[in-house]
C-alpha cells in the first residue's frame, strides 16, 4: 500500500483567466503548504505537460472560449479524475447543480472564504489520494489474480460462486482433495483472509460468479 | 335877388361833387349844395337800384322799377318840426311814370315846371306847395354812360327861368358822373376790404408771391399758423419756416416753377409756433395778365399731415405687414369668401415648394396627407359656408415629400356691412409639439408597461412619501401584495431597523426639494434576508416645477456593497490612493525620497520607474529656478505631520514647463507618527498664465489712464469721485484730497455749481449718462469752460459699479461762439467817407463784408458796382445833385449783397466843412430799409391784386351772407363742380354734396349759423364728372366791430386721399391685428436710443401690460426672467450697434406667468443717426413646454433604459468587481498565514499586499464607472477620449461577452481627436450597441462570435466609431425601422435602445445608423463632433 504523498507533493492547478486571481489564488495555496500551477484557460491546460497529474484542479466558471463546465466534461472523457472545485464571479444555481452533478467537489464564489477553499482543496486532496490508493490496490489485486493459474481461477471462479469442494470436484472432473489443494493456493497467492474477503475481491476484479450450476 | 341857380356857383358845386370819393358824400354834397344856392327850398335825389349802388343805401329792389329817394336837403319855411334833409329816406319810393319824377326817370326827359301854382297837376301836395311857397319845380334825369342812373330834382321858391333849368341840367350830368365814379370806388374798396377780410378768414394759408418768387403776401392763417409776423415772412424769410429737411428741395421746385411758369404743386413741413413740424400741400398758380406774362402767384398751403401720416403709417404698415408675413414663423395664407387661395406667403410657398397657381386646386393637389384630406375637405367647406373663425390640424407635403403636422386658424375679414371679404389663415408648424405629444403619450403608457416589466424594483411614491404604486418586482422580493404597501408600518416592517430612523431624516428634507436623490438601505426579503439597495429618488414635476410625484428605482447593491466593505477594511492607504488617483501621484518617504509615482507622471514627464528608484529625476523634471527654493520648504515642510502644498513647474516629455500645484498629505501612523507623504500634483498652468496676465493688465491700465492727453476721473456708485487721473491735478495745480468726494465743487465756478451738483444727483439716481458745461477754475485761477461727460459701467445685473468720467476743454470754442454773435448784431449799418470830387476815401470794414467788395475794389468809384444797375443812374443823378449844392440829402437805392442778392438801403450823406466853409469831405450811412421797402410795396401791389387771388388759390373758396346763403364761390369751386355760378349761390351747393351726407352737412350748417363758431366737417362732395370724393369744409366768420357777423368765409378741401388712405390704414390694421392675435405674435417698433417703444396691441397682451401705459425699455426689462436677463441684455447691446438681432427668451407677467418668447427685430430707418427697429415676437409657450415634457419624457426613458441595462449586467458587474476582490482576499489571507506560520515569509507577505493594492484600486474603478452610468446627471460637454470612453464600457460588459462567448476585438486609432460629448451617455450608446451585438450573436455556433469596435477620424469635424457584429444580421426593411421607438427584434427587448441612442447622438450633433455587412452580421456606425477649444460647444441641438 502506497502512503498518502506529502503536503508538498501535492499539486493543485489553477485555471483562471485572471491574473490577480491566479496569482492570488496561487500564494494562498502555497501559504497552505500546497504546490500551485496556474493556467489562463482551459486549452492551456488540457495541453500542460503531463509529467504529474495535479492533486486538484481549482476551476473558474467564465473562462473565455471553453468554459469551466465543458473543461469538466472533457476531463471526464479523456479519463482524468482529478478532483475539481469550481470558482465563480457570480454563481447561478443550474451551473452549479450541473458541476456538482458532475462530480465537483465543491462550487465557491468569489471572493472566496480562506477557510472554505482550504478545505475543499484539502477534501479535493483526499478524495485524490482514495482514487489513487484504491487504483494502486487494483492493480494489486489485478496481478495477484493473474498470478493464478488458469485451474486456480477456474476454481476460484467455483468457489466465490458459494459451491462446495464436492460439488467444484465434480463440476471440473477432479477430485475433491485436489480442489482442496487449488483453495489453498488460491487464498495464498490473492493474499484473502477468508473466503468473504475473496469474495469481495472478486467482486473489485468484476469476475462473474458461475451461476450455471445453480 | 338873382337868379337863383347861377352858373358859376353850380360849376364849382360841380367841381366839388365831383372829388368827392364816397357815394354818400357826392350825394349829400348834390343835394345840399343844390338847396344852400338862392332861392332854392329843397333839393332831392331819387337813385334806380342797381348791384353798382353800395349795399349801404338799402335801396330794396322790389318792385323792380321803382327810384328811392337817397337824399334830400332844403329849409322849410312853414312846416315847423319837419326836416328835409336827410339820406337814405328809404321810406319813398316813387314807381316809373309815376309822378314827375317817375315820369322824369321812365321817359328820361327833364322837367320844368315853371309856376307850380299854374300847373299843379303833378304836385301831390298842393297844399304843401302852396304853403311853403313853392314856385318852380325842375327835374333832370341822371345818366351815366347812357344808364339812366336816378334823378335830381329842386323846388324853388323864386322862379327858375330856362337858363337855370339848362344850367342845372349841366350840373346833373356831372353829378351823375360823380355818382356813378363814386359807386365804382366804393364799390372797389368794399370788394377790395372784403377781399383781405377773406383772404385773412379763409381757414386755409394762403400767399401770393411776385414773378420772381419773392413772396409779398402771406395771409393771417399762415402767419398765425407759422408764429412769424408778415415782416418776418416776407420775400424769402417763409423759408425759415419750411423743415430743414425739405427747404432746399421746395426751393429747387419754386425756382424751376418760376422760370418755367408752371404751376407748383408739392409737398414740404412747415413749421408751427409750437416748433412742431406738419405737412403741407403747397400749390400755386401764376397769374398772368393779357399778353400772358406773370403778373404775380398766388398759392395756398393745405394741411395735409394727417392724410401725410396716415400714407406714411399705411407705407409702414405695408412694408411691416408684408415683411412681418414673410417673416413670420408661420405660414400665412388669404382666400376668397369662396375659399380659392389668393395669396400665401413666402415661407409657405417656399415649404409646398409650389405657385400660387398651383395651389388653387388644393382639394386635389398632393399637398395635403391623403389621410386628412376627406377630413379637411369637411372642416373647410364647413368653416367657409359657416363664416365663424374655425381651425384644423393636418398634414402638409413639404418640398421633399416629406408631411408635418400644421395647425391653421381660418378667420374671416368683413366689409362694414359684414360682408365677408376674405379670409384670412394662420398656419402654423405644430409637427414637433405633435410628435412630442405622441411620444410623450406612448412614452407615459410604454413607462407604465416598462415598469412593470423591468427588473428593476420601482416604486412611486406621493410627494408627501407615502407609496403610490410599486411594481411587481418589489412585490415578488418582498413577498407582499400592494395592499401592504399601504400599511402604516410598512417600512418599520421591511426596512433594516438600524436604517430606520436614518432614512426617515434623510428622506423628510429631501423630498421637499425637487433634485433628484439617492440613499443606500436594507430591505427585508421574503427569504427572511436584508439585502442592501442601491435607492434613488427622481421627482418629477409638473410645469410650475412643482413635485408631482416622485419615481423611485431601487437597485440590488448588496454585493457591491460587501464588496465595499471588503475593500474598506482591506488596508488604509488603498483608499487613499484610490482618492487621490485622477491627478499625478507620487508617494514620498519621511525623508522625502520619491518611492512611488503613478503612471500619469511617468506619462507626462517621461521618466522611467529606474529613474524614480535611483532618485535621479527630480534636476530633469523641475525647473532650476525652483530647485533651491523648494528644497528649501520641503524640508522645513516634511518634519511637521501637517498638510502642505507649493507650486513648481514640471517639464513634460515635450519639453516645456507647466505649473503645477503640489498637494503633500502625510499618512500618519496609529501613533500620529508620519509614516508616507502621499503627494497629489494639478496643473495649474492656465491660472498662473491668467494671473500674470491680469497683473500686467491692471499695471498698463494705470500707466494709460495717467498717461493719455485726457481728463479722466472715476466716481463710486454713490457718487463720491474717488479718482482724478494725473493730467486733471495737474490742471488743477491741486492734490487728490482736494477733489475727492465732493471736495470737487471748490474747483467749479460759483455760479454753477449749482447746475452741476443737481446734474450729477440726478443722474446718480436715473443712471442716465451724465453730461454738462460748466467753469472749472484751471491752475492759474481762470475759469475755463469745460465739458463733463460721466458714463456708468454696469455689471450683468445692470448694478452700477462705477463711474468713469473724462473732461474737455470747451472754453475757446464757448468765446468764438459769443464773438461770433457781437458781430452779427452789429451788421445793419455802414459808415463810409467821400471826398469832395465824389469819390470814396474810406469804407467800414462792414461794407466790405456786405458787398464782399474790398476796399481796393471799392476805392474811387469802384463802389458803383455793389448797386442795383436800375438804380444807380437815380443815384448819380442825386449825387451829382448834392455835390453841386453842397447839401445833405438822403436816397434809396438797392445795395448788392456779397451772395448776390439786393436789399434796399436809405443812404444818406453830410458834407463836413472846413472853417472856411469848404467841403473838405462827405460822412454817410447806409441803413438797411429792405423790409420796409418790401413792406411798402408789397402793400401797394396786395391791394390791387387780392381779388385775383381767391380765383387762382388752387382751393375751393366762398363766401356766405350771415343768413348762412352763399353769396359767392371761386373759379376753382366752378370748375370742380362743374356749376354755372347761379347754380352754385344761394343753396344751389347742396345739390352737389352725397345724398348719404347732405343731411348732416346741413344740420351742421345750420348749427354753427346759429352758434357763429368757426367749423368743420367732412363729406362727399360731387365733382362735375359725377364722382364723389371726401371734402373737408371749413367755415369762418367775419365780424365787424361790433361783433356782428357780416359774412362767412369758407374753403373745402380735397381729403379724398387721405380718407383712403385712413380706410386703408384701418384695414390694414385690422388684418395685422387678427393676425397677430391668431399668432400670438406681436410687433413692435422701438427706438432704443429715444427709449421709444410702439407696441401692436397683441405685443401688449403678450407682455400683459396696461394697454394704455407707456411702454419703457426698464418695463420691459423688468419683465425678462431673471437667467434670461444677460441674454437680453446681449440682444440690446447687440441692437444698439445697428444690427439686426433674433432673440428667445422667458418672461415672467405681472401675474406670475412664465411665457417663452421668441422673435426677431429688423433695423427699419435711422432716426437722429440711431437705428429704429420693426420686430416681431412670438409666445411660444406651448410649444416649448411640450418640447421640454418630450426632453424630460426622454431624459427619463433614456434613464430608465440604462438603468435596465445595467440591471441585466448584474451578473457581469458582479463578476468583475468579485475578480479583483478574489485576488484580495487571497492574497490577504494568505499573507496573514505567511506572516503567522513559524516561519515568517516576509517577503512574499510584502508581494501578497502589493498586489492588494493593485486589485482593490481595480475594483474601486470599476465601482466608480458604474455608479457614473447608474448616476442620473445634467448633461455635460466635456473633453472626451473616445477610445477612454469605449474602453471604461468594455470593462463592465467583460464578463458578459465571456458567458456568450464572444471575443471582443478593438481597433483604435492612434491619434484620435478628442470630442466633445456627455461621457456617461454616450457610453449608454456604446454599451447599448455592444449588449445588441452580444444577443446578436446568441444564436451563432458555426463561427467566431466576434465584436470589433473600430474608432477613426473621419473628417476635420468628426470621430467615427463603429460597433461590428458576426450575429444574424438585420433585413434591409429592418435597417429603417430598428431606431423607431418600441420597435423590436427581441424577445424581451423595449424597443427603446436604438432610438435613446439615436436620439443621444444627435443631441450631440453626431449621427448613428446601421449598415449590413456582405458577411454576416450588422455594423452600427455612430459619429461624435470634435472637441473645439474656443467654442467648447459643439453644435447640439438638446439642452
Amino acid at each position: 500500500m502506497r502512503q498518502l504523498p506529502e503536503p508538498e507533493a501535492v499539486i493543485i492547478a489553477i485555471v483562471d483567466d485572471d491574473p490577480s486571481v491566479r496569482k492570488g489564488l496561487q500564494r494562498l495555496i502555497r501559504s497552505a503548504g500546497w504546490r500551485a500551477e496556474t493556467f489562463a484557460s482551459a486549452q492551456e491546460f488540457l495541453t500542460r505537460s503531463r509529467a504529474e497529474s495535479p492533486n486538484c484542479v481549482l476551476l473558474d466558471l467564465q473562462l473565455p472560449g471553453v468554459s469551466g463546465l465543458d473543461l469538466q466534461k472533457r476531463m471526464a472523457e479523456v479519463g482524468l479524475e482529478t478532483p475539481i472545485v469550481f470558482l465563480t464571479g457570480h454563481g447561478n444555481i443550474p451551473a452549479s447543480v450541473q458541476a456538482m452533478k458532475a462530480g465537483a467537489v465543491q462550487f465557491l464564489t468569489k471572493p472566496v472564504d480562506e477557510q472554505e477553499l482550504l478545505q475543499a482543496i484539502e477534501e479535493a486532496v483526499e478524495r485524490d489520494r482514495r482514487t489513487r490508493q484504491q487504483q494502486v490496490e487494483m492493480s494489486e489485486l489485478r496481478d495477484r489474480y493473474e498470478s493464478l493459474t488458469v485451474r486456480e481461477q477456474e476454481v476460484m471462479q467455483q468457489v466465490i460462486s458459494g459451491m462446495l469442494n464436492k460439488q467444484i470436484a465434480a463440476e471440473l472432473n477432479i477430485t475433491e482433495d485436489t480442489v482442496k489443494f487449488h483453495r489453498g493456493h488460491i487464498m495464498r497467492k490473492m493474499r484473502a483472509d477468508s473466503l468473504a474477503d475473496l469474495v469481495r475481491m472478486a467482486k473489485n476484479l468484476a469476475i462473474p460468479s458461475d451461476k450455471r450450476s445453480v | 335877388m338873382g337868379t337863383s341857380l347861377a352858373a358859376e356857383p353850380l360849376l364849382s358845386l360841380a367841381v366839388t361833387v365831383t372829388s368827392e370819393q364816397r357815394v354818400e358824400s357826392v350825394l349829400l354834397s348834390i343835394v345840399q349844395g343844390l338847396a344852400s344856392q338862392p332861392g332854392v327850398a329843397l333839393a332831392r335825389i331819387w337813385l334806380l337800384p342797381s348791384a353798382d349802388l353800395p349795399s349801404f343805401c338799402h335801396v330794396v329792389s322790389d318792385p323792380p322799377d321803382c327810384l328811392c329817394l337817397v337824399a334830400s336837403a332844403g329849409t322849410p319855411i312853414n312846416s315847423p318840426g319837419e326836416d328835409w334833409s336827410f339820406l337814405q329816406g328809404h321810406f319813398a319810393r316813387v314807381p316809373f311814370n309815376v309822378g314827375k319824377v317817375g315820369q322824369v326817370a321812365a321817359s328820361r326827359h327833364p322837367i320844368f315846371v315853371k309856376d307850380v301854382a299854374a300847373q299843379n297837376d303833378w304836385v301831390v301836395r298842393t297844399d304843401w306847395a302852396k304853403r311853403e311857397e313853392i314856385r318852380s319845380f325842375a327835374g333832370h334825369p341822371l345818366i351815366f354812360r347812357d344808364k339812366l342812373l336816378g334823378v335830381v330834382a329842386v323846388f324853388s321858391r323864386q322862379p327858375l327861368g330856362q337858363e337855370e333849368f339848362t344850367w342845372l341840367g349841366l350840373f346833373a350830368n356831372q353829378a351823375a358822373v360823380a355818382i356813378a365814379n363814386a359807386c365804382t370806388e366804393e364799390a372797389l374798396r368794399s370788394s377790395e376790404r372784403n377781399l383781405v377780410a377773406f383772404v385773412n378768414t379763409i381757414p386755409t394759408a394762403a400767399w401770393t408771391t411776385r414773378p420772381d418768387g419773392y413772396c409779398d403776401f402771406l395771409n393771417q392763417v399762415w402767419l398765425d399758423y407759422a408764429g412769424m409776423t408778415a415782416e418776418q415772412a416776407q420775400g424769402w424769410g417763409w423759408a425759415e419756416a419750411i423743415h430743414p429737411d425739405d427747404r432746399t428741395k421746395l426751393v429747387e421746385e419754386w425756382q424751376s416753377c418760376l422760370a418755367s411758369g408752371t404751376p407748383v404743386d408739392t409737398e414740404a413741413r412747415i413749421r408751427r409756433f409750437d416748433s412742431s413740424y406738419r405737412w403741407f400741400l403747397i400749390r400755386g398758380n401764376p397769374l398772368r395778365d393779357e399778353s400772358g406774362s406773370i403778373l404775380k402767384w398766388c398759392g395756398t398751403c393745405v394741411d395735409i399731415d394727417d392724410r401725410k401720416r396716415g400714407e406714411e403709417a399705411l407705407h409702414a404698415r405695408e412694408l411691416d405687414a408684408r415683411s412681418l408675413l414673410d417673416s413670420m414663423p408661420g405660414f400665412l395664407a388669404r382666400l376668397s369668401p369662396d375659399g380659392t387661395p389668393e395669396i400665401f406667403n413666402r415661407p409657405f410657398l417656399q415649404y409646398l415648394g409650389k405657385t400660387v397657381e398651383e395651389t388653387r386646386k388644393w382639394k386635389t393637389s398632393d399637398v395635403i396627407h391623403p389621410d386628412d384630406l376627406a377630413h379637411a375637405i369637411e372642416v373647410f367647406g364647413n368653416g367657409v359656408s359657416g363664416g365663424q373663425p374655425w381651425g384644423l390640424e393636418f398634414r402638409l407635403r413639404r418640398l421633399d415629400g416629406i408631411y408635418r403636422w400644421f395647425q391653421t386658424r381660418w378667420v374671416p375679414v368683413r366689409d362694414v356691412e359684414g360682408r365677408i371679404l376674405h379670409w384670412n389663415a394662420l398656419t402654423t408648424d405644430i409637427d414637433d409639439r405633435k410628435k412630442a405629444e405622441e411620444a410623450l403619450q406612448s412614452s407615459e403608457r410604454n413607462l407604465k408597461l416598462m415598469i412593470n416589466a423591468i427588473p428593476t424594483y420601482i416604486h412611486v411614491l406621493n410627494t408627501d412619501g407615502s407609496v403610490h404604486y410599486v411594481n411587481r418586482a418589489v412585490l415578488d422580493y418582498m413577498g407582499i401584495t400592494l395592499d401592504d404597501t399601504q400599511k402604516e408600518d410598512y417600512r418599520a416592517l421591511f426596512f433594516h431597523p438600524e436604517d430606520v430612523e436614518r432614512l426617515r431624516a434623510e428622506r423628510r428634507e429631501a423630498l421637499l426639494r425637487p433634485i433628484p436623490f439617492e440613499n443606500e438601505q436594507r430591505v427585508l426579503g421574503k427569504d427572511g434576508k436584508y439585502r442592501w439597495f442601491l435607492i434613488r429618488y427622481n421627482p418629477l414635476l409638473d410645469e410650475q416645477g412643482r413635485i408631482d410625484r416622485w419615481y423611485v428605482a431601487a437597485t440590488d447593491i448588496d454585493d457591491r456593497k460587501k464588496a465595499e466593505e471588503a475593500l474598506q477594511s482591506s488596508e488604509r492607504n488603498l483608499s487613499l490612493m484610490i482618492n487621490v488617483i485622477p491627478t499625478f501621484i507620487g508617494v514620498l518617504r519621511t525623508d522625502g525620497l520619491v518611492v512611488y509615482v503613478n503612471q500619469t507622471v511617468l506619462d507626462y514627464t517621461g521618466i522611467t520607474v529606474e529613474d524614480v528608484e535611483r532618485g535621479e529625476f527630480r534636476s530633469r523634471i523641475h525647473h532650476p529656478e525652483d530647485i533651491e527654493r523648494l528644497r528649501e520648504e520641503r524640508r522645513a515642510a516634511l518634519a511637521r505631520p501637517v498638510p502642505f502644498e507649493n507650486e513648481q513647474r514640471m517639464l513634460g516629455k515635450d519639453g516645456k514647463y507647466r505649473w503645477f500645484l503640489f498637494r503633500y498629505n502625510p499618512l500618519l501612523d496609529e501613533q500620529g507618527r508620519i509614516e508616507r507623504w502621499y503627494v497629489a500634483a494639478f496643473d495649474i498652468e492656465d491660472r498662473k498664465s491668467a494671473e500674470e496676465a491680469l497683473q500686467s493688465n491692471e499695471r498698463n491700465l494705470s500707466v494709460m489712464i495717467n498717461t493719455i492727453p485726457a481728463l479722466i476721473h472715476t466716481g463710486r456708485p454713490d457718487g463720491y469721485l474717488d479718482y482724478f487721473n494725473r493730467r486733471w491735478l495737474e490742471y488743477l495745480g491741486t492734490p487728490l484730497e482736494n477733489m475727492e468726494g465732493w471736495n470737487w465743487t471748490g474747483v467749479i465756478h460759483p455760479d454753477d455749481v449749482e447746475g452741476i451738483v443737481n446734474m450729477w444727483r440726478t443722474c446718480l439716481a436715473s443712471g442716465k449718462v451724465f453730461e454738462h458745461e460748466c467753469r472749472v477754475r484751471r491752475a492759474d485761477g481762470e475759469y475755463r469752460w469745460m465739458f463733463h461727460c460721466k458714463v456708468p459701467l454696469r455689471d450683468a445685473t445692470g448694478k452700477i459699479l462705477k463711474w468713469y468720467g473724462s473732461s474737455v476743454d470747451i472754453d475757446d470754442r464757448k468765446k468764438s461762439e459769443s464773438r461770433l454773435r457781437q458781430v452779427i448784431d452789429t451788421i445793419p449799418t455802414l459808415a463810409w467817407t467821400m471826398l469832395p470830387d465824389g469819390s470814396n476815401e474810406f469804407l467800414s470794414k462792414r461794407w466790405e463784408e456786405y458787398t464782399g467788395l474790398s476796399v481796393d475794389e471799392s476805392h474811387g468809384w469802384g463802389w458803383q458796382a455793389a448797386f442795383h444797375p436800375d438804380d444807380l443812374p437815380a443815384l448819380l443823378k442825386k449825387w451829382q445833385q448834392l455835390l453841386t449844392s453842397g447839401q445833405a440829402g438822403e436816397q434809396e437805392a438797392r445795395l448788392r449783397y456779397h451772395d448776390g442778392v439786393y436789399r434796399w438801403f436809405l443812404i444818406r450823406v453830410e458834407p463836413f466843412r472846413d472853417e472856411t466853409g469848404k467841403i473838405r469831405r462827405w460822412y454817410g450811412t447806409s441803413t438797411d430799409i429792405d423790409d420796409r421797402k418790401r413792406a411798402e410795396n408789397a402793400l401797394q401791389s396786395n391791394e390791387r391784386n387780392l381779388g385775383l387771388i381767391i380765383n387762382t388759390i388752387p382751393t375751393l373758396a366762398w363766401s356766405a351772407a350771415p343768413d348762412g346763403a352763399v353769396d359767392f364761390v371761386n373759379q376753382r369751386w366752378l370748375e370742380y363742380t362743374g356749376f354755372s355760378p347761379e347754380q352754385g349761390l344761394g343753396w344751389g351747393w347742396t345739390a352737389a354734396i352725397h345724398p348719404d351726407d347732405l343731411n348732416r352737412i346741413a344740420e351742421y350748417w345750420r348749427l354753427i349759423m346759429r352758434t357763429g363758431e368757426p367749423g368743420e366737417m367732412e363729406a362727399r362732395f360731387r365733382r362735375f364728372d359725377g364722382v364723389y370724393r371726401w371734402f373737408l369744409f371749413r367755415g369762418n366768420t367775419l365780424r365787424d366791430e361790433s361783433g356782428t357777423i357780416v359774412k362767412w368765409y369758407g374753403t373745402n378741401t380735397d381729403i379724398d386721399d387721405r380718407k383712403r388712405a385712413e380706410a386703408q390704414v384701418e384695414q390694414a390694421y385690422l388684418r395685422l391685428t387678427e393676425a397677430q392675435r391668431v399668432s400670438k405674435t406681436g410687433s413692435f417698433i422701438t427706438d432704443l436710443v429715444a427709449d421709444e417703444h410702439n407696441f401692436s396691441d397683441e405685443a401688449f397682451r403678450i407682455f400683459e401690460f396696461d394697454p394704455a401705459a407707456k411702454v419703457t425699455f426698464q418695463m420691459c426689462r423688468d419683465t425678462i426672467h431673471p437667467e434670461d436677463q444677460p441674454t437680453f441684455d446681449a440682444v440690446i447691446a447687440r441692437a444698439m450697434t445697428g444690427t439686426d438681432v433674433e432673440f428667445g427668451f422667458r418672461i415672467v407677467t405681472s401675474r406670475g406667468a412664465v411665457k417663452h418668447l421668441r422673435g426677431m427685430a429688423r433695423v427699419m430707418g435711422q432716426s437722429a443717426g440711431h437705428p429704429v427697429f420693426i420686430g416681431a415676437l412670438q409666445d411660444v409657450t406651448e410649444s416649448k413646454l411640450a418640447e421640454e415634457a418630450l426632453n424630460r419624457a426622454r431624459s427619463e426613458l433614456a434613464h430608465v433604459t440604462r438603468i435596465t441595462t445595467l440591471n441585466a449586467l448584474t451578473a457581469s458587474i458582479a463578476h468583475e468587481i468579485n475578480q479583483p476582490l478574489s485576488g484580495i482576499v487571497s492574497n490577504a489571507s494568505a499573507s496573514l498565514r505567511f506572516l503567522a506560520g513559524d516561519a515568517t515569509n516576509l517577503e512574499e507577505a510584502r508581494e501578497a499586499v502589493r498586489d492588494i493594492v493593485r486589485d482593490g484600486k481595480r475594483a474601486g474603478e470599476i465601482i466608480t464607472r458604474i455608479r457614473a452610468l447608474a448616476k442620473r446627471t445634467a448633461t455635460r460637454r466635456e473633453k472626451l477620449d473616445l477610445n477612454e470612453t469605449i474602453s471604461e464600457v468594455l470593462a463592465i460588459i467583460g464578463d458578459e461577452a465571456k458567458r456568450n462567448n464572444v471575443i471582443v476585438r478593438t481597433q483604435f486609432a492612434d491619434a484620435l481627436s478628442p470630442v466633445a460629448g456627455d461621457r456617461v451617455q454616450l457610453q449608454q450608446v456604446v454599451l447599448n450597441l455592444v449588449m445588441n451585438a452580444i444577443e446578436a450573436m446568441s444564436s451563432v455556433s458555426d463561427r467566431p462570435r466576434e465584436l470589433i469596435i473600430t474608432t477613426q477620424n473621419i473628417d476635420a469635424g468628426c470621430v467615427q466609431a463603429t460597433v461590428e457584429d458576426s450575429g444574424t444580421g438585420i433585413t434591409s426593411e429592418a435597417v429603417d425601422k430598428i431606431f423607431d421607438s418600441f420597435y423590436t427584434t427581441k424577445a424581451g427587448g423595449m424597443g427603446m435602445g436604438l432610438s435613446i441612442s439615436r436620439s443621444i447622438l444627435q443631441s450631440h450633433g453626431g449621427r448613428l445608423w446601421a449598415v449590413g455587412k456582405d458577411a454576416p452580421g450588422t455594423m452600427f456606425h455612430f459619429t461624435v463632433p470634435k472637441y473645439h477649444e474656443e467654442g467648447s460647444h459643439a453644435p447640439a441641438t438638446g439642452t
